[in-house]
């Protein structure tokens, strides 16, 4: 006889707090970069709607990496204790976890920094875009340490980089978030050689998009509703979502192609996708996360802003399915993965 | 470096009896219901009445350049210089679970809490031995004879310094181990069966 | 059970919900972080407990066939660590070869400290068992047993004493206590025909046991002997066989099993119909004339009635009736014929446990007269056991009342003297044919404890409950005026009893084992050990508590042996050792005798006997069962069941390399390995399996995983399907051992004969396994 068996391995390493630190580790690197984009912006434009996206999106940047770092570690099933020893213990340079976390932690240190300068000082803003300011008074005011509001702004004036410096941060700034959201997918598409699904030309790109695109959605949609941002800008940034939708789209169309060629666990995966969990979760990642955002756009586009299509609740509704497919997609990434099988002959 | 260490499988003299991982897990201090060092399965293929059922016994293959050495973020897999095998620093690791997207035989298991463990080709007894322990022996010189091997019902399983092991082995199955990574070499002579295992 | 797999995912779930309330403790500076202190398991790297222990030997006694054991001992009495020992008889390959342990026997770790085991005596008392003293067991034991006598007559306290590390409990029930009833297990529960017929045609038991290593054709007949095997060395012998003579392995088998995987041939013959594979087999050898005319002519007798037997019995016939291709029957019956005498049939149970037994093995062994392979190497083989002494003869010991004589040997009553079984004694029985074969018969044992003719029972690590008609021995039980149960676990048996004797397991007693086939073709061996670890919790090993009921019956002055040691010792007197010199220095077995083959020469008559009309007790029973003496076919149903359309599977039970008989059932460890054998170690389950083609799974929208329901017409049960290419379509088996009265504290699974009346054999009283049945309940 000349058939062969195949020796399945164990499945699913990971849970699902893997899956939603991906997830909070690119809308925090998307929602730096919306900031930036936001700031040069703002540098050459007298719309106050700038500064109120750049705030919220340092803002959001940071919660979103503080939320996330804190599942990253909740998904170690070690002594949690031993991952705050990380700059002693994570000595693997060929192991992108071990580069991956002093990434998370830069970034952390330069997005905080960057929403501090922002938020506080002696220009601070008093509108909803404050909010961290807003926050450390009102905690001040309850535990009874004023000077803290006071200090934060003191520092936050003293610090504050100008000219080449700011520039440098800028630039800085924007290449730590990218490399977050890249790392996350080289963690996954290091093992690309068992995992099919973890493609180590593909996930990069579509990881960068499905941030970006989410992040974009999670600042605009917060802007827009804290700040009643200017719908003029809503749309501007909404088409510019659009567009990393659609790039996204592409890359996630090759990546299911790659399937088909990628041998038994390639197979697997796909079986996997096409039916029960797999197919719902890719069914509902792709119409949340691309086909529904893109078609109210499209609806948006084609019936003027007047339509009731246009309404504030019908954008934000679409940001909101942006951002759940942006989390699908990192669901269906993490249980859909299938490692090579052993093959018995 | 010390020569490398392996192991030697002849699928024409595994029973599937289990006796190798029930063993091992003696050996080491394991519960029944937790996941195994050692494992054995029938892989079947066919249809009544064309059928075969070929049991297969695998473990940590100590390889060569181990994937799960590569990831651990924390340096806590080790591939060993004196005798090659792969041992893991259960002190400083966080159970991340990387090594067990890495390793393509499944070897990596967590229990206890989280941390990895796996097969140290029984140069300590329990989840913790293994790491820092001296050069691996051969029996005769004093080293524990691996469980499974002294287990084996059909003498099947059999661990010793590679070379050795090649020695045992027909031409086929050193051709076969030379071209893998895995520190296992795999009989496989009768007709029905030519080649098994590492093919991604 | 229920503990599966929970302890780590609380620890998980517990760990993710502290890392805020933990981060606090981490910035304070408490961060202390070695695996030890935090409580996951040892980080002592130089820790070698298995290493550092002290070693003592075992004699495997899980499946009872003596596979020499090597144990890890601590300083302070755990056994850490367990093997087998080189070069042993039973669990090698043979002289200079590497001794292991298969599952079951490396369960014994587990077994020794099991904390499941029964602990302590028990008596019943107000109709509930209490824990009671040794001292108050006995004392109630006797007691009951002389009030027993007195009301019923020994004569009907059933004998069911099988599993026993000793030979004694022989000596008190049948020699002191005085009853004829006697129930063991090979004739009446095992394979009555393979070892009666066997006996009857010349090749005793020995039918089971090829002569494996010398032999170049094997062909395993019903057995799967690469998973259930009478000790290792059968599975190490066919490897052997196949490796160093480049042997033929042949398996007949509805099963795709272990042994089918590794053989040249496998022939998934319909059940129950091997006895027409025989004689087609022989239509074959006798037609192209490849039998063994010498051996036919000088030590054979009935040539010419098995000669007409087979005459029209074609392999085209056969094919038709076994679901075989008649090609493939002679290719089996020429590679046999030509490769004799070095080659062997290996039938056991398979072939045995079928209401057609008796000719079904009638005719496969007349196969081995044919070819001439009797007890010549490669072929079947005279077994023959070690020679030792009977210490009731040979002990030397000083009587009480005669301070400074010494007497030898014990002189022993015979108190049952004259006394008949009641199965030969009672009308009631008296449209049995097997009367005349056998003093009792295992399914007519509840008939007979409701005719008041049994009214007790010893019970022995014996479990009949999982051999014949269940629902029947467990009311009989209930009826029962006394149950004396001696073993490790709690079971149908001792739950019901109404005195629980708490037994050592092999490793807190001595032991010793004697037997006959081996590794060793032509060598006697003895296998031994003392205790390698005291008895755990308050057990005591059987031969105290055999002797604690001796003396308490005041038969004391029969056991002059200060302990088992000093009795083993007397039996070891003939070959010159002790058991000190046995187990010490690096193994614990001794090779003691050499003996040849062809020892039928040293007997008169014919070594061999196709046709059995001569052998009167046989005629007899063959004559009411309306059979004649010579091979012949018998279809199924004509004893048995018949396949119908409300009925249309066919169930039978089978073994795993994981289970025998009671020993170890309840291990964990095993039982989770079982699962994991069958891939189906992630359901929360852990009974037994029914295995099951595709093909009938589809029809009955059965999937792997299911419960589902077994029905015969005498009873049904509920087990878990295991969907499986590996069995023939048609019919469905499973493991025997489980469920109700099972050594398994929760009883989890079928017991396969809750399916079952009084089906038997009507020769030997066999019971007949084989079942009608329909499976439905898919979920």
């Amino acid at each position: 006889m000349t058939s062969f068996g195949l020796w399945w391995g164990g499945v699913g390493h990971w849970d699902v707090f893997v899956a939603i630190y991906l997830f909070l580790g690119g809308i925090s690197g998307g929602a730096f970069l919306v900031a930036s984009i936001a700031e040069w912006f703002g540098e050459r434009s007298d719309h106050e709607g700038y500064d109120f996206i750049t705030r919220w999106g340092w803002t959001l940047s940071f919660g979103t990496i503080v939320v996330g770092s804190w599942t990253l570690l909740a998904h170690l099933s070690g002594p949690f204790l031993r991952a705050f020893m990380f700059p002693v213990k994570f000595t693997n340079w060929t192991s992108w976890m071990a580069i991956g976390t002093w990434v998370v932690v830069t970034f952390s240190l330069v997005v905080m920094a960057r929403m501090i300068w922002a938020t506080f000082g002696a220009e601070a803003a008093e509108d909803p875009s404050g909010l961290p300011r807003h926050v450390v008074d009102r905690l001040g005011n309850n535990l009874l340490v004023d000077w803290g509001i006071d200090l934060l702004d003191w520092g936050a004036d003293r610090t504050r980089p100008t000219g080449l410096l700011r520039r440098l941060v800028q630039v800085g700034g924007v290449a730590l978030a990218v490399m977050l959201v890249v790392y996350t997918a080289l963690l996954l598409s290091a093992v690309s050689w068992m995992v099919p699904l973890w493609n180590e030309t593909l996930l990069p790109p579509l990881f960068v998009a499905s941030g970006f695109s989410a992040g974009i959605a999670m600042v605009v949609a917060v802007t827009y509703w804290q700040n009643d941002l200017d719908s003029h800008l809503v749309h501007r940034f909404g088409l510019l979502d659009d567009a990393v939708i659609v790039a996204e789209a592409l890359v996630l169309a090759a990546l299911l192609y790659t399937l088909t060629t990628g041998g038994y666990g390639a197979a697997r995966t796909l079986d996997g996708l096409t039916s029960g969990t797999g197919l719902l979760l890719l069914v509902g990642m792709i119409s949340a996360g691309l086909l529904l955002p893109l078609v109210i756009s499209a609806a948006q586009q084609l019936l003027g802003s007047e339509s009731a299509l246009a309404s504030k609740r019908v954008t934000t509704a679409k940001f909101g399915l942006v951002i759940t497919g942006s989390f699908l997609l990192r669901l269906l990434l993490i249980f859909t993965a299938v490692q090579q099988p052993i093959i018995v002959t | 470096m010390g020569e490398q260490w392996g192991f030697y499988f002849d699928s024409d003299k595994c029973i599937g009896c289990h006796a190798c991982s029930v063993s091992c897990k003696q050996r080491h201090g394991r519960d029944p219901e937790q996941d195994e060092w050692r494992t054995v399965k029938n892989v079947t293929t066919g249809e009544f009445p064309d059928v075969s059922s070929l049991p297969i016994s695998m473990s940590c293959m100590h390889c060569s350049d181990a994937p799960c050495e590569k990831v651990c973020p924390c340096n806590s897999i080790q591939k060993r210089e004196e005798d090659g095998i792969v041992v893991v620093d259960r002190d400083s690791c966080i159970g991340c679970h990387y090594c067990g997207w890495a390793c393509p035989y499944g070897a990596p298991t967590y229990d206890d809490g989280g941390i990895m463990s796996k097969c140290n080709l029984c140069i300590g007894e329990g989840p913790g031995g293994g790491y820092g322990m001296p050069p691996r022996e051969e029996q005769e010189d004093g080293g524990a004879q691996p469980a499974c091997v002294d287990n084996c019902v059909g003498g099947a399983i059999e661990a010793g310094p590679v070379s050795e092991l090649k020695e045992k082995a027909s031409t086929k199955a050193v051709e076969q181990f030379e071209q893998e990574p895995a520190n296992v070499i795999v009989e496989a002579n009768r007709e029905d069966t030519n080649a098994f295992p590492y093919e991604a | 059970m229920s503990s599966r797999s929970e302890n780590c995912l609380t620890r998980r779930s517990l760990l993710k919900a502290g890392v805020g309330a933990a981060t606090m403790a981490a910035l304070g500076g408490c961060v202390s972080d070695t695996a030890a202190e935090l409580g996951i398991g040892t980080t002592d790297r130089t820790a070698t407990p298995v290493a550092d222990a002290n070693t003592a030997f075992g004699n495997c006694w899980m499946c009872c066939h003596n596979c020499a054991q090597e144990v890890k001992v601590t300083d302070d009495g755990t056994v850490v660590g367990i093997t087998g020992v080189d070069g042993n008889p039973r669990g090698s390959a043979g002289p200079g070869t590497e001794g292991t342990l298969c599952p079951k026997g490396l369960g014994q770790l587990d077994k020794t400290h099991d904390p499941e085991r029964i602990k302590q005596p028990y008596i019943r008392v107000d109709g509930e068992l209490r824990e009671a003293t040794w001292e108050e067991a006995f004392e109630y034991t006797a007691e009951r047993l002389e009030a027993f006598d007195e009301e019923y007559g020994a004569e009907t306290f059933l004998d069911a004493g099988s599993w026993a590390e000793t030979p004694i409990f022989r000596t008190i029930w049948r020699d002191l206590y005085g009853t004829p009833e006697r129930i063991g297990r090979g004739v009446h529960v095992c394979a009555g025909a393979t070892f009666v017929s066997g006996s009857m045609m010349g090749i005793g038991s020995n039918n089971r046991i090829p002569d494996y290593q010398n032999s170049e054709y094997l062909i395993m007949w019903g057995r799967n002997p690469l998973e259930s095997f009478a000790g290792q060395f059968e599975a190490k012998g066919i490897l052997k066989a196949i490796e160093e003579n480049n042997a033929t392995l042949v398996t007949i088998d509805p099963q795709y099993t272990e042994t089918a995987e590794k053989s040249d041939m496998w022939l998934p013959i319909k059940p129950r119909t091997d006895g027409a594979l025989a004689l087609a087999m022989a239509n074959v050898i006798i037609e192209e004339e490849l039998y063994d005319a010498e051996f036919v002519e000088n030590h054979t007798y009935g040539f010419e009635a098995y000669q007409e037997a087979v005459a029209d019995r074609t392999p085209e016939w056969a094919a038709e009736i076994t679901d075989l291709d008649a090609d493939a029957i002679r290719d089996i019956a020429r590679g046999f014929a030509e490769a004799a005498p070095q080659a062997g049939i290996s039938v056991w149970a398979g072939t045995a446990q079928t209401g057609n037994s008796w000719k079904t093995t009638q005719n496969i062994n007349a196969l081995n007269g044919l070819v001439g392979n009797i007890d010549r190497p490669g072929g079947l083989r005279f077994w023959k056991s070690s020679p030792i002494a009977d210490p009731f003869e040979v002990c030397e010991w000083t009587p009480d009342d005669k301070a400074t004589e010494t007497t030898i040997g014990v002189d022993l009553p015979n108190n049952a003297e004259g006394k008949t079984p009641a199965f030969r004694k009672y009308d009631e029985y008296s449209d049995n044919p097997a009367r005349h074969i056998t003093g009792i018969a295992h399914n007519l044992v509840p008939e007979m404890v409701e005719n008041g003719h049994i009214n007790g029972m010893y019970c022995h690590h014996d479990m009949p409950l999982k051999d014949g008609n269940a629902e029947a021995w467990l009311k009989a039980l209930d009826e029962m005026e006394l149950v004396i149960a001696v073993d490790a676990y709690w079971n149908g048996i001792t739950r019901n009893a109404d005195v629980v004797f708490a037994d050592a397991t092999q490793l807190e007693k001595d032991t010793i084992g004697t037997g006959s086939w081996s590794s060793y073709s032509d060598k006697q061996w003895v296998v031994g050990g003392k205790a390698a670890v005291e008895p755990q919790f308050n057990t005591k090993p059987d031969w105290e508590i055999l002797t604690g009921i001796a003396e308490a019956m005041g038969w004391g002055e029969y056991f002059p042996w200060e302990d088992h040691e000093e009795f083993i010792d007397d039996q070891l007197s003939k070959v010159d050792l002790t058991l000190e010199e046995l187990s010490s220095g690096e193994a614990n077995y001794e090779l003691v005798g050499e003996y040849g083959y062809e020892q039928w020469r040293d007997s008169d008559g014919p070594a061999f006997k196709f046709d059995l009309d001569q052998v009167g007790p046989f005629t007899k029973a063959a004559e009411e069962a309306g059979m004649g003496t010579a091979p012949e076919w018998h279809p199924p149903g004509t004893y048995g069941d018949e396949l119908s359309e409300e009925y249309p599977l066919e169930f039978y039970d089978i073994r795993s390399v994981f289970f025998s008989h009671g020993s170890d059932q309840g291990i964990d460890r095993l039982l989770e390995q079982f699962a994991r054998k069958n891939d189906l170690e992630e359901k929360d389950y852990r009974g037994n399996y029914l295995h099951i083609n595709p093909i009938d799974a589809e029809a009955r929208d059965i999937e792997m995983g299911d419960i589902v329901t077994v029905e015969s017409k005498t009873g049904s049960g509920e087990l878990m399907a295991h969907v499986t290419e590996l069995i023939k379509p048609g019919v469905v088996t499973s493991e025997y051992g489980f469920g109700e009265g099972s050594t398994q504290q929760d009883y989890e699974g079928m017991n396969t004969m809750i399916l079952h009346d009084t089906q038997m054999d009507p020769i030997t009283g066999q019971p007949d396994r084989h079942l009608a049945v329909e499976v439905t309940g898919g979920e």
